[in-house]
């Protein structure tokens, strides 16, 4: 078997050297160089400057609210839709999920409109009270905490419900013969079982604001304020700094050690203890009764998922069939001409045509290249799979803009063979997708590789199948939902795909997602949200599509 | 030259060597077992003829072939040494019903679409599942799917057919049964069997030749009657069987609880010694008496029961017995 899979071995290796292993290497040393030497002149621009490490602090600061935020309102809803007889479960369930298909720059550029200095609210207040005053802003820290909390808890919630559902009903019963009341069970049970997944929840939430570019720089940059991720963007723009590219790469590595000292933190909080208490198979518990408070929780929690996924794509739909932009909403003022400029616009035809081919290409060759690496770490274990495995689940803990700078850092000058750069041609902006997405690839089509039984494959080896036959007729027959799957949940982020494609995007080379940042950007808001409404309308669609096709009653985007 | 034979095979993982030289020859339409406990090596020699594993040294000849051999620097992929083989978890592929998964070593062979067709029912006739050819595994029950294996096994007539501990998922009615089936299976086709098992009365029904192993090593290879009356090692003895030992000096025997009477006075046997009844056991089909002497305890077993009450004192006689150097 081993001396088979040496071609394989080789490739893989080659493969995620240059896509992720070359561009993670050179951030790090590009971080300690000036003038070709080794300094921490670099990092000491980063603590020194009060733009960098204000911007930091803002960074730890909103994710860290937020996360707690949501991890209070989405443990909340979990336990609600889970654990009481409350009404409207699945409606509510239905509500949480959709917010999965509206990527977060549209949320915030919704409330944008809502809560922003000439929105709705605000529009409203000044009619009503005839004041000149604002009543609420929606931008700088506070929006920024708002809008990571509405999305938030929609990732706590999902998180969470599951675990819910996965306690032993006897865990709880074995309290109740003692006669504990079901706040004591909560309190003595519930909830110390379900701390780890609760810890994990708010990691993920965590590390999901911080690598966040959209929702800050929607929110932040018309009051200077700047986050991480958004301040690594305005260094990179800065020409009048020399070494804007050495102070970059120091500032993703800032931002890189939180991501992975978190991530680290987690694995070792849940090392062991996440299996233990909770098993896969169980009955369902008792539900506890809320008796008269019964229906109040169920329209408390119909009212916050309408607000967390109704208001904004309301909004968003508000704007882009109003005829200008700032007019009242009424049918007098609407129209359906946004939609018909938009989609005249070469821009948008451009972006439509990238982005698919992007989303599609991107997809195919993560899926690809992470069925190889998952088939070397999983099926073939060989002493390389561990080195592999660490490499391509690297991304995981890069944040996108981080991955976007080591990808410039990395192709921008001509290469070697080609003799040309890939910078500002479409195909730097498909090598970023791709070195982002292959651990999802390659988590996805390994979890499924695990449930394999590995004589499965032995048995057709012993009749004198070569690799290839071994492949397609075993292997991928076998795995083939899970390949489908891994190729949709890269295939639909990608269409929407912002944090990457900003760094990445020239003219000509534009994806849907920095079109409407253009658009916005210009003030054309209306083009902006009319687009939104085409991508939002896309995903919800692949979605479907993604669980038709797999049979999937709930699938998240 | 024995049909197939495996020379000097070692086998390290790392600094741990978990096969430390094993000669093995195997004639033709044989049945051999591998007999040991878990971790005593027995999978990972089966693995090497295989082809999974490769050994760290030695040499492997299946029907005339050199396989492997380390030192000419010879390797034959496992595809191309002609073998069938029954795992453990059956193994049969689920998304391919019955037929599919018994013709898919003939359809890798690119044998004539007719030719595949005969072989695959001729086969599936001798296991018994005829009419289950369009049935996919899951409606399928644990000894179906175990018959399925074995077909697909078969179906090459391969030189070898490797089991791999092929009994242990059936529940013990359905074991016996397989048990049986299988040696009627081997017999009919002639096929050279090499068995895995850790499960010592399997291997002494079926077998021809026995190995048995302990850490890496072959304690004994030979008969099933020669391996359980005349065990080489108290290893083997303990293993195979029940075995009491008794022990005088330096020198440790082995008696089996059956060859041994209970009688009131000394008889003209071989051997005696006498003792008092500590323990009485009833099994169904026999009577178990736990005695304890001035040489150690001895356990006899008897179909018929005798009166003795415990406490009592007997003489126990026996005319066979091993004798072990320690």
């Amino acid at each position: 078997m081993n001396r088979t899979n040496k071609g394989m071995i080789l490739l893989a290796a080659l493969l995620l050297a240059v896509l992720i292993g070359y561009p993670v290497c050179i951030i790090l040393i590009r971080s300690f160089t000036l003038n070709g030497g080794f300094t921490l002149e670099n990092y000491k621009e980063v603590f020194s400057d009060v733009r960098n490490y204000e911007a930091l602090l803002h960074s730890l600061w909103v994710s860290v609210c937020a996360t707690v935020l949501s991890t209070v309102i989405g443990c909340g809803a979990a336990y609600f839709t889970t654990r009481t007889d409350m009404p409207f479960k699945k409606s509510i369930h239905r509500l949480f999920l959709f917010n999965f298909f509206i990527p977060p720059f549209i949320i915030a550029m919704a409330w944008q409109q809502i809560l922003g200095p000439v929105g709705v609210v605000n529009r409203w207040y000044q009619e009503i009270t005839g004041s000149t005053e604002k009543l609420v802003t929606i931008y700088g820290q506070n929006g920024i905490i708002f809008v990571f909390t509405l999305s938030g808890s929609v990732m706590v919630y999902m998180v969470m419900k599951s675990n819910f559902e996965k306690i032993q009903s006897s865990l709880e019963e074995a309290a109740v013969i003692t006669g504990a009341s079901s706040f004591q069970i909560f309190k003595d049970i519930v909830m110390p079982v379900l701390k780890p997944s609760v810890y994990s929840a708010m990691i993920l939430v965590f590390v999901s604001n911080i690598s966040n570019y959209g929702v800050p720089s929607v929110l932040g940059f018309h009051v200077s304020y700047y986050t991480l991720t958004t301040r690594i963007h305005q260094v990179l723009e800065d020409f009048s700094m020399t070494n804007n590219m050495e102070v970059a790469a120091s500032l993703s590595a800032v931002l890189v050690i939180i991501t992975v000292l978190t991530l680290t933190a987690k694995d070792r909080m849940l090392k062991g203890k996440e299996f233990t208490l909770i098993t896969g198979k169980s009955e369902k518990a008792a539900l506890n009764e809320l008796g008269v408070w019964r229906k109040w929780a169920g329209i408390l929690w119909v009212v916050y998922g309408i607000f967390v996924t109704v208001c904004p794509i309301l909004s968003i739909l508000a704007t882009s069939l109003t005829k200008a932009y700032g007019l009242p909403f009424s049918v007098k003022n609407m129209s359906l001409k946004n939609f018909a400029t938009v989609f005249q616009m070469p821009l948008f035809q451009r972006a439509m045509g990238n982005s698919l081919f992007l989303a599609f290409t991107a997809a195919f060759l993560a899926v690809g290249i992470g069925f190889v690496v998952a088939y070397l770490c999983v099926m073939a274990k060989t002493r390389f799979s561990r080195p592999l495995e660490f490499v391509i689940t690297m991304p995981g803990a890069i944040p996108g803009t981080v991955m976007a700078i080591a990808i410039i850092l990395a192709w921008l000058r001509p290469v070697p063979v080609f003799g040309f750069s890939f910078y500002n041609t479409i195909w730097i902006i498909l090598i970023a997708y791709v070195a982002n997405y292959t651990t999802q690839a390659f988590r996805t089509i390994s979890g499924s590789m695990y449930q394999i039984n590995r004589s499965l494959e032995e048995a057709a080896v012993i009749s004198g199948a070569s690799l290839a036959k071994v492949m397609t007729t075993i292997v991928i027959p076998l795995i083939r939902e899970s390949v489908g799957t891994a190729w949709f949940l890269i295939f639909i982020p990608c269409l929407r795909e912002l944090t990457l494609s900003i760094f990445l995007w020239s003219s000509g080379n534009e994806t849907l997602a920095t079109a409407i940042f253009t658009l916005q950007e210009a003030g054309n808001y209306t083009a902006a949200c009319a687009l939104s409404i085409v991508i939002i309308g896309l995903i919800a669609l692949m979605n479907m599509a993604m669980g038709k096709i797999f049979h999937m009653e709930e699938t998240m985007g | 030259m024995a049909y197939i034979e495996l020379k000097g095979l070692k086998k390290k993982f790392g600094e741990k060597e978990v096969i430390r030289g094993l000669d093995l020859e195997i004639e033709k339409g044989e049945f051999v077992s591998l007999l040991g406990p878990s971790g005593c090596g027995k999978t990972t020699i089966l693995r090497m003829v295989a082809g999974f594993v490769d050994p760290t040294e030695g040499e492997i000849i299946i029907g005339g072939n050199t396989v492997y051999s380390s030192e000419k620097n010879i390797y034959v992929k496992t595809g191309k040494r002609n073998l069938g083989m029954v795992f453990q978890s059956y193994a049969v592929w689920p998304h391919m019903n019955v037929f599919d998964n018994v013709a898919y070593p003939l359809k890798i062979q690119k044998l004539p679409k007719e030719e595949q067709k005969r072989k695959t029912m001729e086969i599936l006739k001798q296991v018994g599942l005829e009419g289950r050819e369009k049935d996919f595994p899951w409606s399928l029950s644990g000894g179906q799917q175990q018959r399925v294996a074995l077909a697909r096994g078969l179906v090459m007539e391969p030189a070898v057919l490797l089991l791999d501990e092929p009994l242990s998922n059936l529940d013990v009615q359905l074991r016996q049964k397989m048990k049986e089936e299988l040696m009627e299976i081997q017999q009919r086709t002639k096929v050279t069997v090499l068995y895995v098992t850790h499960d010592q009365g399997e291997a002494l029904q079926m077998s021809d030749k026995i190995v048995v192993l302990n850490k890496g090593n072959a304690e004994q290879i030979g008969t099933p009657e020669e391996i359980y009356h005349h065990p080489k090692t108290i290893f083997t003895a303990d293993f195979v069987g029940k075995m009491n030992f008794l022990k005088n000096g330096n020198k440790t025997f082995g008696i089996r609880p059956e060859y041994i009477s209970i009688g009131k006075e000394k008889k003209d046997r071989a051997y005696g010694i006498s003792g008092r009844l500590e323990r009485y056991i009833f099994e169904g089909n026999r009577n178990s008496y736990l005695f304890s002497t001035e040489e150690g305890e001895l356990t006899v077993e008897t179909p018929i029961p005798v009166s003795l009450l415990k406490g009592e004192q007997a003489y126990l006689n026996w005319d066979q017995q091993v004798e072990f150097e320690r």
